[in-house]
């Protein structure tokens, strides 16, 4: 592919495109869909083609094809540098990339288990286990719903400044949904995993121990009672840290959202969290859902430190907004501006070649410390434990509302009763302020998040404690 | 056109060739022409030519399905061949029964427009300025930080062994923007506004002096208190929160596993009378009206809630075979969990085609000027984590105001709203009449009273 993608690069300045990118992609797609033990549908796909992305006069242009065929890759360049030169008319501050030095690179993956040598009657079967799991675990199940995909496939990508690279693409995926019913009381609940090693996940997180994970968690939300609403200390799990991190956090600290005037844009250098929280975003983690080690525009990931012991050190950069804040370092104040590092981050990430890349999370946690689970719960007379969540956002303005599948009030020091149908809101910064010890043990957990684009992300951390969180809850 | 159906007609033989007596070929091509704004300034645009297959085959009550981006005569023979393998690797659905028949399909009006398929891009980064200058000029503490002017051309074609033979073709254009405004130590929530439509009748200007405004007004705001309160719910707030409660629960899939909370009530009573929903497929110029549905089934209009009772639910063929009945023309190809994204390669569910809600008399204004003390809702936040089954709701109102003495006061701070979203069908108190399209929900803003309203 190399000859082919250097020969486009190389058309791309012909069109007058100061910076020229190519990335083509092979992929092939195993989907399974599984409803109450019934195989709804397995789908083979198979994709290929190329996004084009140049930079003409100061403006983005991107292209892109469903071929790799070269003629059709030349069009594409000319229609890319069309559509940048269309937008680059009333530009006021042009678009520059922040330098970085050019990697030439293959990379090959070596799975755990090939899932293309794993038969689609194995990848049914494993998938129908978790489901006779879930139904056998408790006569209220009604409903439950799996889907389960491998993606595997190679990545080229070239540009102008020099970089080739040849990735492998590889992610194993599965959803499980399930629902259950007693009377009036409905009871849902979700799991997902992830890796980037191979089929081999199956081992570790068993359709045995999942189904039993989420049929328990049925069983407690039908005998759960809603929570009282208001303020109220919290320990909260490694999946609730995780999604605390990503979604409440994490979004903030992605470059694009914090120049567009998050609340993080006046906090750089500064404290936003308590001493005790460490905040990363790390693309290597081993197997990691949301680990490469290239990013989309041949950057290499890294473990990005982003607030430590409470303090904003860092941020997600991709290439174009890593030069926008270089530009902006003299703004930051004298006395914090050594504490904070801008450089492309390896954060650039496009979901396909139909899409350009944008800023988007890796594998985001908090970094565990030194409380044990009794510690954390021990001083607490009345709160909850919340373990794992439905689902959540955040907004600019740093509130964020996260809906919760799984807690349990907290009495006396001890874990009681579940509680159903809760959520959990607020404002980011002032409850990473309250966060008075942190644990030291560590998980993290495969997700999916929503930019416009999809991208593979993990996320987790150890558990915590919050002094206050606001607890909302259905009637 | 003839191109498109020769493809899907391609396809069907030669699956049938490859020993597959039920097969149905899908593909669409869709071509997208975006100017992206961010911060303030357009410096992005963007051309996008997705086309592809999807092959469906059932052997022996297995079904199996395939799917490709091109779709060249070598292309297709391939994907016959792989749907044919994935279906004989696959278990048999008893529940299976066949593919639906040829049946007329209907005329829609307003969903083409030759001037949108002949516009070049720089006409749209036109329409993007107009958008962008309008917010910028509301007032300079307005950050225009995400946004686009977008349209789409799509055509789709269909065919299967029971004779359906369809071909359609729709336009878009979009404009769309949110703002941010900034006033330290104030930030305002985003705020979002847009305006959408099948022909070139769009008014950007609208669209960027409203997500200004919208951001100004809600800069500064005050802490609620928790009650009870009447509340105004814009066209946003319902698109969020039915969409993951009331649409869920009126699709037959959903209730044929009961996972339902209106399984069982047709012929009752479930909403309050002044609301009535009919997922209508034809809607003239309706964001989601077509030909067809992604099984080549008519589109048709449904009555789902009659003046609060339950009238229907929405089925595919699959769904509907199964009880012994006709499909309602709700088969969706859009279903995906970030692992595809394009049509063909999203085997068909269920979604509603438009929710048409009937409008009521009463004017906006007038709908504010009657509440002494409450609150009006442009969007929620967190929908996605409603309980489908149950339909309790745990959401964070914004951006949102406050109402006082009929009259919109101030933006209200972290407002929660619980509850259930079919008590809260059972409270709706008035249906105003300025009906919009926002995206499948085609509504005027909705008061419900009694609406619980938790803070801090």
């Amino acid at each position: 592919m190399k000859d082919e993608l250097m020969e486009i690069v190389e058309y791309g300045h012909k069109t007058g495109a100061s910076y020229i990118e190519v990335r083509a992609q092979s992929l092939s797609k195993t989907i399974i869909s599984t409803k109450d033990g019934k195989v709804e549908v397995v789908t083979e796909g198979l994709e290929r083609g190329a996004g084009i992305r140049v930079l003409v006069n100061g403006a983005w242009g991107f292209a892109t094809i469903g071929s790799l065929d070269v003629n059709s890759l030349k069009t594409a360049v000319e229609d890319a540098a069309k559509m940048a030169k269309a937008a680059s008319k009333k530009v006021r501050m042009p678009v520059t990339l922040f330098e970085v030095k050019s990697v030439e690179d293959v990379v090959k993956i070596k799975p755990d288990v090939d899932p293309r040598g794993v038969s689609v009657d194995e990848k049914m079967n494993t998938v129908l286990k978790i489901d006779r799991t879930v139904f056998s675990y408790d006569e209220r199940v009604k409903s439950c719903t799996i889907s389960y995909a491998d993606i595997i496939g190679t990545q080229y990508f070239a540009n102008s400044d020099g970089t080739y690279i040849e990735q492998d693409k590889l992610y194993v995926w599965s959803r499980i949904f399930a629902s259950a019913k007693e009377g009036d009381i409905f009871a849902s609940g979700r799991e997902e995993i992830g890796s980037t090693k191979g089929f081999g996940i199956w081992e570790k997180e068993t359709p045995e121990k999942l189904g039993e994970k989420l049929g328990e968690r049925l069983k407690l939300q039908l005998k759960a009672k809603t929570p009282k609403g208001g303020g109220f200390p919290a320990v909260l799990g490694p999946e609730i840290v995780g999604v605390f991190a990503h979604e409440a956090f994490g979004h903030l600290a992605e470059a694009d959202l914090t120049f567009a005037g998050s609340v993080i844009l006046d906090k750089l250098g500064k404290q936003v969290a308590s001493e005790h929280v460490t905040i990363v975003d790390d693309g290597t983690v081993e197997g990691g859902f949301g680990s490469f080690k290239y990013d989309d525009e041949g950057v290499s990931a890294q473990k990005t430190v982003l607030v430590k012991d409470g303090i904003v050190v860092s941020l997600m950069f991709d290439r174009e907004y890593a030069a926008k804040f270089e530009a902006l370092r003299r703004k930051i104040p004298e006395d914090v501006r050594d504490l904070f590092e801008i450089k492309p981050t390896g954060n650039a990430r496009a979901e396909d070649f139909r899409v350009p890349p944008l800023i988007r999370m890796r594998n985001t946690y908090i970094s565990p410390r030194d409380y044990s689970f009794e510690e954390l719960i021990e001083d607490i007379d009345f709160g909850y434990y919340i373990v794992s969540f439905r689902g959540g956002q955040a907004n600019l303005d740093g509130t964020f509302q996260v809906g919760v599948q799984e807690a349990y009030e907290i009495v006396k020091g001890e874990v009681g009763e579940p509680v159903r149908n809760m959520s959990i809101s607020g404002n980011t910064l002032e409850t990473l302020l309250k966060v008075d010890a942190v644990g030291k043990d560590f998980k993290i957990n495969a997700g999916r998040c929503g930019k416009g684009q999809t991208a593979f992300i993990g996320d987790g951390g150890p558990h915590l404690r919050v002094r206050e969180i606001l607890i909302g809850g259905a009637r | 056109m003839e191109n498109l159906l020769e493809i899907v007609k391609l396809a069907v033989e030669e699956t049938e060739k490859a020993g597959a007596k039920e097969v149905e070929a899908y593909v669409s091509w869709n071509k997208g022409v975006e100017v992206e704004i961010s911060q303030g300034q357009i410096a992005k645009s963007s051309i996008t030519i997705d086309q592809g297959i999807g092959v469906r085959v059932i052997i022996d009550k297995r079904i199996g399905f395939a799917f490709t981006n091109s779709f060249d005569e070598k292309t297709v023979k391939e994907v016959a061949l792989k749907a044919v393998k994935s279906a004989k690797a696959n278990k048999p659905d008893e529940d299976w029964k066949e593919f639906p028949s040829p049946k007329p399909t209907p005329t829609v009006e307003d969903v083409f427009d030759r001037k949108i398929v002949e516009m070049d891009v720089e006409d749209v980064v036109k329409i993007a300025l107009r958008m962008l200058d309008a917010a910028i000029s509301y007032d300079k503490r307005v950050i225009p930080f995400t946004g686009s002017s977008f349209t789409t051309y799509v055509k789709e074609a269909i065919a299967n062994s029971q004779g359906i033979e369809e071909y359609d073709e729709g336009t878009a254009i979009v404009s769309y923007l949110a703002s941010i405004a900034r006033d330290p130590p104030h930030v305002s929530p985003y705020c979002a506004e847009f305006d959408a439509n099948r022909i070139l009748k769009i008014d950007p200007e609208w669209v960027g002096k409203e997500a200004a405004r919208l951001a100004i007004e809600s800069l500064k705001g005050e802490k609620v208190e928790k009650g009870e309160y009447p509340v105004i719910f814009a066209q946003d707030a319902l698109l969020s929160l039915w969409t993951y409660t009331l649409v869920p629960a009126v699709r037959s899939d959903y209730v044929q596993r009961d996972r339902s909370a209106l399984k069982g009530k047709i012929g009752q009573e479930v909403a309050s009378e002044l609301l009535t929903i009919i997922d209508d497929g034809i809607y003239k110029g309706g964001l989601k009206t077509s030909k067809f549905d992604g099984e080549g089934v008519p589109r048709q209009k449904t009555p789902i809630i009659e003046k609060g009772v339950l009238k229907e639910y929405l089925y595919n063929n699959y769904t509907a075979r199964k009880e012994d009945r006709e499909s309602t023309g709700n088969a969706d190809r859009s279903e995906s969990y970030g692992v595809v994204r394009s049509p063909y390669a999203i085997i068909p569910t269920i979604a509603p085609s438009n929710f048409f809600v009937k409008p009521g008399t009463t004017s906006p204004e007038e709908m504010i000027n009657e509440i002494k003390r409450g609150f009006f809702v442009k969007d929620v936040q967190g929908a996605h984590s409603s309980n489908p089954e149950s339909g309790e709701i745990s959401v964070v109102a914004t951006p949102c105001w406050k109402i006082e003495n009929g009259e919109i006061t101030c933006a209200a701070k972290s407002a929660m709203i619980a509850g259930n979203i079919y008590d809260m069908i059972k409270n709706i108190a008035v249906v105003a009449n300025n009906i919009r399209k926002y995206d499948f929900l085609i509504s005027p803003w909705i008061r419900i009273n009694n609406v619980k309203i938790v803070t801090k």
